[in-house]
């Protein structure tokens, strides 16, 4: 690279890469001392995030028109200033990837200078700046004007820029809203779970019915002494059906009869529906060719006692808790104007509603199939349709990157 | 077909690529052997494709859940890059390489075996499992590719006539594992916002996938002018493989990782 440049001289590089990321850092990481570890949330709510996200992109265009060819700018568009932001941004993340974030605001030294909630933090903030003035610039650089041949990584750099902007000044108006419905009764309040205020909506919601589906549950072998459980790695845990039959360490299990949902009577299990009804099977276990057991296994509920079946002075049989496939509320929606609207929540199928998307979220777990609560999320986000347009962007520049990656590089 | 059959598979396969490996090598310049060896170690990477696609009907789901199930589609795509980039550009090496990294993953798999478990937890049984998990897997094994041609520059790095056109081979892999690896991020946002309402939340998995991802962008934005030494590039490919296999073994033992969404296996 031929004799040393002199700091600050000539077009700039790494050097004052590095000199602007500690510079940042350094006063992000006191500034949010200062404030104990309160974090930029406060500053950022609406309408500030619009007054902040409009300064950024007038800033970028003076920067552009009226200060183009100051060392500043062209070191924004340039490699060793991309690779200088990527970094900044990209420390950001590694103290994320080893240190606990959590939402506790307890005093601790990690939490005053914000390594626990970093990307509300000061530090965080300055880096996303960073980020966006040099990808904000290299866009510019690549549109004003438009150049051709490089539009495809333009295409990508827009996409990315668009992203982090909508997600990092758009994400403070996202609202998540929790709200717990049981059957039956009409709700027209939710919870927002990080400050814990309790919202009035401009609607209300009844749950019509909650239901679980579940995997048939599962058989495995516990040490009667330890309590522990011999799965082997997954040799030893097989589904039931009414047609299994198998072998597992030395014995061969084969279920008899095997009923979804039942309660015990006397000492055998009939069919059954009502609420705490456990899934039963009877199986016979061939040990070592000769002796034989057979007898009831059941895993219980909530109000059933489980029942396991002693092979030997060792070890039972048991039956798991049977895994949740798929649950389903079915709602009703209420507005002022007196509308109903039916709507169906399951994971993965949000409904939309309004300026909310409704999801499905938990249920009581204690009652499993049984719960007569369900759980579920209003999500508020108005910027989404910004981020998707971002992330549309970036979806067609990687495929451009694929088309033209397999060809040789015009070094 | 269970994963109680997974050795015998996995035997089989290794047999036919060392087969291949060797006859490739060996009779070089002896055509029919040569065709012969491709047929062995296309065989190879059918027998595992026959296998996976096995398991999938087996367990009445994608085989995508487990680290040992995805460590299954590592090891095809890698033999399969492996020797679709020997038969377009006869880098013996590089299919060597790719070959012996798909055996080991192989190799862990027999020796950790996995659960057979056919459940699959409600938030996984959506359209955009697939196509994230395939395309993450892909560009994973093309960057492992890309390190591998990067730890052998890196081995020989004096006889520097003949390596211009491993360091394009490299590159191009980088490119296309980027492009990939972008993909997956991106699919895996979009999935994120329908399952749990946010598209990225720094849960632990995504923060280590941000910082892979990072990684290898620095990598391009430093090829891309070809200001760095060729030493420093590859060093930077080897390190940020390992960041990958934090990402993608690691992170499940990270303090920051205690309450992650993303649990592999069980
Ligand atoms: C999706 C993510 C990104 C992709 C795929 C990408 C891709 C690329 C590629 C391939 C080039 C080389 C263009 C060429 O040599 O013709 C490039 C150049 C550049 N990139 Fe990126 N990049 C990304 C993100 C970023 C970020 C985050 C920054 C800055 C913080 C950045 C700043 C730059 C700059 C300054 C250049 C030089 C542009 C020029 O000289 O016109 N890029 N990018």
């Amino acid at each position: 690279m031929g004799r040393k440049r002199q700091i600050w001289t000539g077009s700039w590089e790494y050097k004052e890469g590095l000199v602007i990321n500690l510079s940042l850092f350094t006063i992000g990481v006191f500034l949010e001392y200062f404030t104990s570890g309160g974090g930029v949330l406060s500053l950022m709510q609406y309408p500030f995030n619009l007054y902040f996200l409009g300064a950024l992109i007038i800033a970028l265009f003076v920067l552009w028109f009226a200060f183009r060819n100051t060392a500043f700018t062209q070191w924004l568009g340039s490699i060793p200033g991309a690779i200088s932001a990527i970094s900044l941004f990209l420390f950001m993340g590694l103290i994320m990837g080893f240190t606990l974030q959590t939402h506790e605001t307890e005093p601790t030294f990690l939490h005053n200078i914000g390594f626990t909630h970093i990307s509300s933090s000061w530090p965080y903030m300055f880096s996303i700046l960073l980020l966006l003035l040099s990808l904000g610039i290299t866009c510019l650089k690549n549109l004003i004007p438009l150049n051709r041949k490089r539009l495809g990584f333009t295409i990508s750099h827009l996409g990315l820029f668009i992203v982090i902007a909508s997600a990092n000044f758009g994400g403070t108006q996202l609202q998540r809203l929790e709200m717990r419905l049981q059957e039956g009764r009409i709700v027209t309040y939710a919870t927002n779970k990080s400050d814990n205020q309790v919202y009035n909506l401009p609607f209300a919601i009844k749950l019509k019915d909650f239901i679980l589906e579940e995997y048939n549950p599962k058989l495995t072998i516990v040490n009667n002494n330890t309590g522990e459980l011999m799965h082997g790695n997954g040799k030893n845990i097989v589904i039931i059906d009414s047609s299994m039959e198998c072998s597992m360490m030395d014995y061969h299990i084969k279920v008899e009869e095997y009923i979804e949902s039942s309660a015990k009577a006397g000492s055998k299990y009939y069919f059954n529906n009502e609420s705490g009804s456990s899934p039963a099977a009877l199986l016979s276990v061939i040990l070592n060719d000769t002796a034989k057991v057979v007898g009831w296994i059941s895993c219980g509920s909530y109000n059933k006692p489980y029942e396991s079946l002693k092979l030997d002075s060792l070890y039972s049989l048991v039956m798991l808790f049977p895994e949740p496939k798929l649950f389903v509320s079915e709602i009703q929606i209420f507005n002022q104007s007196g509308e109903i609207t039916n709507a169906k929540l399951e994971v993965n199928k949000p409904f939309e509603y309004d300026d909310f998307k409704i999801y499905q979220l938990n249920y009581d777990s204690n009652l499993g199939k049984w719960s007569d609560v369900s759980i579920i999320e209003l999500i508020y986000d108005p910027w989404l349709p910004y981020v998707y347009f971002g992330i549309l962007l970036m979806i067609l520049g990687a495929f451009y990157m694929l088309w033209r990656g397999a060809t040789k590089k015009n070094v | 077909m269970t994963w109680l059959n997974f050795p015998l598979y996995a035997i089989i396969i290794i047999f036919l690529w060392t087969v291949g490996l060797l006859l490739m090598g060996l009779f070089s310049n002896k055509r029919v052997l040569v065709r012969t060896a491709y047929f062995f170690i296309l065989s190879g990477i059918i027998v595992l494709g026959y296998y996976i696609f096995n398991l999938w009907m087996v367990l009445e789901r994608p085989p995508m859940r487990t680290l040992g199930e995805t460590r299954l589609w590592y090891s095809l795509f890698l033999s399969f890059i492996g020797f679709a980039f020997y038969f377009r550009w006869k880098y013996l090496w590089f299919l060597v390489f790719s070959i012996l990294f798909a055996i080991m993953f192989l190799f862990l798999n027999i020796i950790y075996p996995e659960n057979f478990n056919k459940t699959l937890m409600p938030a996984l049984l959506s359209p955009w499992f697939v196509p994230h998990v395939i395309v993450y897997i892909f560009a994973y094994a093309t960057l492992g590719a890309s390190s591998l041609v990067a730890l052998k520059l890196l081995l020989h790095n004096n006889n520097q006539k003949e390596l211009k056109e491993p360091e394009d081979l490299a590159d191009n892999l980088v490119y296309i594992g980027f492009a990939f690896l972008t993909l997956g991020l991106l699919f895996g946002a979009l999935w994120a916002k329908e399952a749990w309402g946010h598209y990225w939340t720094w849960d632990p998995k995504e923060t280590w996938a941000f910082l892979t991802w990072s990684v290898y962008l620095i990598y391009i934005h430093l090829r891309s002018k070809n200001k760095i030494s060729k030493k420093t590039s590859h060093w930077i490919l080897l390190i940020a493989f390992i960041v990958l296999l934090v990402c993608w073994f690691g992170v499940n033992y990270l303090p920051s990782a205690s309450n992650s969404v993303h649990t592999y296996s069980s």
